[in-house]
């Protein structure tokens, strides 16, 4: 069993939509695939299938003290989607004064899971730093960097060293991920130049590009390589894909006439 | 006022009218006006003719297009014709078929000899080789040695005197031998096949000279020496140019050293004369594109032109820009103009068409730094737009074009004897030594290898590295085409009378052997004719030109050309197909042999023209001018067949061999002129701008946000193709963004979709930009260190036999296309009578 943990220390880059769309992209290589939202958007379930956000969740579970992957669903590219569910302030309160109690009960919950051992689990985190985004780190194998290509990313140059310093993954399995990128607009070109600069090898390969295929999958509760497969998006997303499952080299298309599309 | 021409011919006869039976009518006069008027219409006279005409039409009925005497007479002949097309049609099936059925077990022996290489170990061979002759080797003086004894006993193959049987068991041999070592990679086996076919070759000169020159008048004498000589000259060719690609050094670029601070700069000049700007636009943006520090790499445009949009080209990219007040010496005047104004250590020359790759430098320098002695390092000129062969024969990127042979293999031979020459174009050569001979020379029009001629006679070194680091544009017609060549001609014919490399001192052997055979064969002209018409001494005039028997000739003739053709195909098959040396030098034959000879003879006559680069070919034509030769020839060569044919049959039926012999030499020449022909022939060429065809990553950006993934299938600099993917909903006219890769960055360049298909391919056409886009453009297509490299892998592999079929093919096209442009022109300067007519109506 791998577990891959999203987190990015800025908001609105990505994380939800890259948690489903990986989940979705494993599963349809044959992998058996969970995606576990621990942020309180409650917003998973809105690019697996789900036209409305999930009511039911595992944090009102958990905070009662049940089992808390109660509130799961299968969706039909069969992924496992375990939203966050409709919590309240006192809800959420509780589970991280649960966290405070046992640090490790994140850790100790995804192993009780009943799921084949070779599957994947994939971790939607709040904003880092927060207690659900660090429990995450410290339980993923993998762990995949969000930043946007902005003035923003490249500041945060400080907060993402910390993070990583945090996480109890190997440094060859954690990536930086740049999305929401438009070529088009000189402040992106220059943000990712700045963020190669720094990041160097960390930088995964691919760079998801700013689609609006991708705000059209969600508005039809998709994902992207459903709605619109020869998006620019979906080549990315696969991009990422193959960098998890371990092919670290830049992608071939990119650089080398006469080869073909993959 | 409208003119109808009254053309006697009355309306048809059996035309549906009301019948009149003149019985029934009215009475007296009116009934015979009845009748006179029925009987004008069966016999169709006009109303009003003369009493005669009467009679006339009696018997002859007026002409109408359906009774025309003409085209009734000729029916048969069509027929005739039809009936002869379909028999020669299944004739050659048949044929085909019966030669198919004798060369099986030809073919069984072929691919039993292929298996047996299979079973040999050249690695052990030569590993054992290295261990026992490498120490042997090092003793002083056993090379020559071991050359002379290798020398010693090829004459002694060579001048054995053999009777048929032995000629024909050494032939099969030789044959076998070279079949199994065609198979196995290395060097060895290609120093091995080429020495076969040398003593091949020698065996046939040496029977040549000693059993074929008896003549018995004096014009015979006169024409068979002259034929000798013609076939000695291409023994000298093929003997010097197999010292000069015994090992070719295929050398690597050198890595930099050092800081980039401490490297050497680097002045790019880039001379032009009457080209358009938009030509020199993307080899200026490429040059400012160019990998190194940027205080130490200066551009320069050398205007021979003076033209006030390129100062203001210049101007406003910040580059140099130099003039001079005459335009003496051409090129050569203003590079040399040039080096006085600058003070860069290295100079990078390239012609204005030639858009370099930003890797060029880094590639090149290495090698300056390396050996202090290096004065000019030369890279392969590469085109991406056909050359007139390849655009009129249709063979672009499949077969390798003219040019490949010298870039791929000829250079690379010639590095290996310090022997590389420069070429005018996409080289970098060091200042000291330059000034030292005197900056470039004037005194040829192939300015570009005297100069290296004169750098190697002050002990410099040159070298050659065979990547691609630049491409431009290939000329544009054949009449380019040809103008280019004669200038090239004339330029070595000019330095072998003026500098010759056996005479003066400075020279090793062996570089004078390797420039001898560069001058040398330009001198093809002439053999070249004489070999397209020598078979017409016996055919016309029944004058033996060769004293020997047609078996023995067949016998001696076959074992050269066999071998000397697998030997050619193993060592430069994948830079020339078999075959086509011989279309090259039979196209350019009549126009170099004149200008080489005056050369020779003086070599300050005669003028220097200018190719001219970008220029457009929109309707397609044939090119009389140029072919007028070749017509000449084709005639000539068509009615010797025809005399041949007679002699078979009739008139020479005791010397059947000879005459078979003679006809097969014709009907090789008449191919190879139709092939000649075929490039006279000029197709039409669709864009100004040639677009390059790539496979390149690339994305497309719509207004709406929408992105969308596809594949740059070609690129120019005014726009690109893309391959999208099924569905994707474009409107013609929609403003877009496309986006390019370099190396890691994206860059998007506006565009607006000129045309869209269904299936995917899409043509758009780029909008204004910016400096810096355009910068980023020529970065993301033409100077991409990549964007060169697979070129080659669309060239199909060299199959001698297929190659041969296919110039046939060619040539049969070729004549075809002929016959039609004289259809045309003799339609559109003799126009029929119908359409005379026509013509005449519209009043």
């Amino acid at each position: 069993m791998r577990v891959i943990a999203v987190v990015s220390p800025l908001g609105g880059v990505g994380r939800t939509t890259l948690t489903a769309h990986l989940a979705t992209l494993l599963a349809r290589q044959g992998q058996r695939s969970l995606a576990v939202e621990l942020c309180a958007q409650n917003l998973l379930g809105r690019h697996l299938g789900m036209h409305e956000a999930s009511a039911a969740g595992w944090a009102r579970a958990a905070a009662d003290g049940q089992w808390w992957a109660e509130g799961g669903f299968d969706n039909s590219d069969g992924v496992r989607v375990l939203p966050f569910g409709e919590a309240s302030l006192e809800t959420v309160h509780t589970l991280h004064q649960l966290l405070q109690v046992q640090p490790r009960w994140l850790r100790d919950q995804i192993e009780l899971l009943d799921i084949p051992s070779d599957s994947t689990v994939l971790l939607d985190t709040p904003l880092w730093p927060s207690p659900w985004a660090q429990a995450a780190l410290q339980c993923a194998d993998t762990v995949l960097v969000a930043l946007e290509a902005s003035a923003r990313a490249s500041a945060a140059l400080g907060s993402v060293r910390a993070l990583l310093r945090g996480a109890t993954a190997a440094p060859g399995e954690q990536g930086v991920l740049v999305t929401r990128f438009d070529p088009r607009r000189v402040s992106h070109r220059e943000a990712l130049q700045t963020l190669r600069e720094q990041w160097g090898e960390h930088l995964i390969p691919y760079t998801l590009h700013e689609d609006e295929n991708i705000a059209r999958a969600l508005a039809r509760a998709m994902c992207v390589g459903n709605l619109a497969p020869h998006a620019q998006s979906a080549h990315d997303l696969q991009g990422v894909c193959n960098w998890l499952e371990g092919q670290r080299a830049a992608p071939a298309s990119m650089l080398v006439p006469g080869a073909t599309l993959p | 006022m409208t003119y109808l021409h009254d053309t006697g011919v009355a309306p048809r006869a059996n035309a549906p009218q009301p019948q009149q039976d003149p019985a029934n009518e009215g009475s007296g006069p009116g009934r015979v006006g009845q009748w006179i008027r029925w009987l004008a219409q069966q016999l169709e006279v006009a109303p009003g003719a003369p009493w005669w005409m009467w009679l006339w039409r009696c018997l002859v009925l007026p002409a109408t297009p359906e009774r025309a005497l003409l085209p009734w007479l000729l029916q048969p002949g069509r027929w005739l014709l039809a009936g002869l097309v379909f028999v020669l049609r299944w004739g050659w099936k048949g044929l085909a078929l019966l030669l198919n059925g004798v060369f099986w077990p030809i073919r069984l022996f072929l691919r039993a000899m292929d298996r047996l290489a299979t079973h040999v170990n050249v690695e052990k061979g030569m590993r054992l080789a290295d261990q026992v002759l490498s120490p042997l080797m090092e003793i002083p003086g056993l090379r020559w040695v071991v050359l002379g004894v290798g020398l010693l006993a090829g004459l002694v193959v060579m001048t054995t005197p053999f009777n048929w049987l032995g000629q024909t068991l050494f032939m099969l041999l030789c044959w076998g031998l070279s079949l199994v070592l065609r198979r196995l990679p290395g060097r060895y086996p290609s120093l091995a096949l080429a020495a076969i076919s040398l003593l091949a070759m020698g065996r046939y000169a040496w029977w040549r000279v000693t059993s074929s020159i008896e003549f018995e008048s004096a014009i015979e004498s006169f024409l068979g020496y002259g034929l000798l000589a013609a076939e000695a000259y291409t023994w000298l060719v093929v003997v010097l140019g197999f010292i000069q690609t015994a090992w070719p050094l295929h050398r690597r670029p050198a890595d930099l050293q050092g800081q980039s601070a401490s490297w050497p700069t680097v002045d790019v000049y880039i001379p032009t004369y009457n080209e358009p700007l938009s030509v020199v636009r993307t080899t200026v943006l490429a040059s400012m594109a160019l990998d190194w520090p940027k205080d130490k790499v200066k551009v320069f445009i050398l205007d021979d032109g003076r033209r006030e949009e390129f100062r203001e080209f210049a101007e406003s990219m910040g580059v140099g820009y130099i003039v001079r007040p005459d335009n003496n010496h051409a090129k050569a005047g203003n590079l040399n103009h040039a080096l006085g104004k600058t003070d860069g250590e290295l100079i990078a020359i390239f012609d204005c068409d030639h858009i370099p790759t930003r890797s060029f430098l880094t590639t090149a320098v290495g090698w300056f730094q390396r050996d202090p002695k290096c004065a000019m390092l030369q890279t392969p000129h590469h085109f991406f737009s056909p050359d007139p062969f390849e655009r009129n024969l249709g063979t672009f990127r499949r077969v390798p074009n003219e040019g490949a042979l010298f870039y791929g293999l000829i250079q690379d031979g010639n590095d290996f004897w310090n022997a590389t020459f420069f070429c005018g174009s996409c080289a970098v050569i060091r200042r000291g030594p330059l000034l030292e001979v005197g900056g470039i020379a004037v005194e040829t029009v192939t300015e570009d290898a005297h100069t290296a001629l004169k750098l190697h006679r002050r002990g410099y070194t040159t070298a050659y590295i065979n990547e691609t680091q630049a491409a431009g544009l290939a000329t544009e017609s054949l009449s380019a085409h040809v103008g280019q060549r004669i200038r090239w001609a004339r330029g070595m014919a000019q330095i072998f009378r003026v500098d010759n490399p056996f005479l003066g001192k400075g020279l090793t052997l062996w570089q004078r052997i390797c420039y001898a055979n560069a001058m040398v064969h330009f001198f093809f002209g002439l053999p070249r004719l004489v070999f397209l018409t020598a078979p017409m001494a016996f055919l016309f005039f029944e004058w033996h030109i060769i004293n020997a028997g047609a078996i023995m000739i067949a016998l001696y003739v076959l074992p050269y050309i066999l071998q000397s053709n697998i030997a050619n195909a193993h060592v430069q098959g994948e830079h020339r197909h078999t075959f086509w040396a011989e279309v090259y030098e039979t196209v350019l034959a009549w126009y170099v042999a004149l200008p080489t000879t005056v050369a020779l003879i003086n070599p300050r006559l005669g003028k220097f023209n200018v190719t001219a680069k970008g220029g457009l070919v929109d309707e397609p034509y044939f090119d009389w001018a140029i072919s007028r030769p070749y017509t000449v020839l084709v005639l000539l060569n068509f009615a010797a067949f025809g005399m041949g044919i007679m002699r078979l049959f009739f008139w020479n039926t005791e010397e059947t061999a000879t005459v078979l012999l003679n006809l097969l030499w014709t009907v090789y020449s008449i191919l190879m002129l139709g092939a000649a022909l075929g490039v006279a022939s000029e197709a039409r060429q669709v864009r100004r701008m040639h677009r390059v065809a790539t496979r390149l990553q690339a994305t497309l950006y719509q207004d709406d946000g929408t992105v969308f993934q596809a594949v740059c299938i070609d690129f120019s600099m005014t726009g690109v193709g893309l391959e999208l993917p099924e569905g994707t909903r474009l409107a013609v006219g929609e403003k877009v963004q496309v986006g390019l890769w370099r190396g890691h960055a994206e860059c998007t360049f506006p565009a607006t979709i000129m045309l869209h298909r269904g299936q995917g391919a899409t043509g758009l056409q780029f909008d204004p930009m910016t400096r810096e886009q355009q910068i980023d453009l020529v970065q993301c297509t033409f100077a991409r260190p990549d964007t060169w490299r697979q070129w080659s892998d669309s060239h199909d592999i060299d199959r001698p036999l297929h190659g041969l079929q296919e110039i046939a093919q060619l040539g049969v096209l070729g004549y075809r296309k002929f016959w039609e442009s004289l259809l045309e022109a003799a339609r559109s300067r003799w126009p029929t009578g119908s359409q005379r007519k026509q013509q005449g109506l519209g009043a």
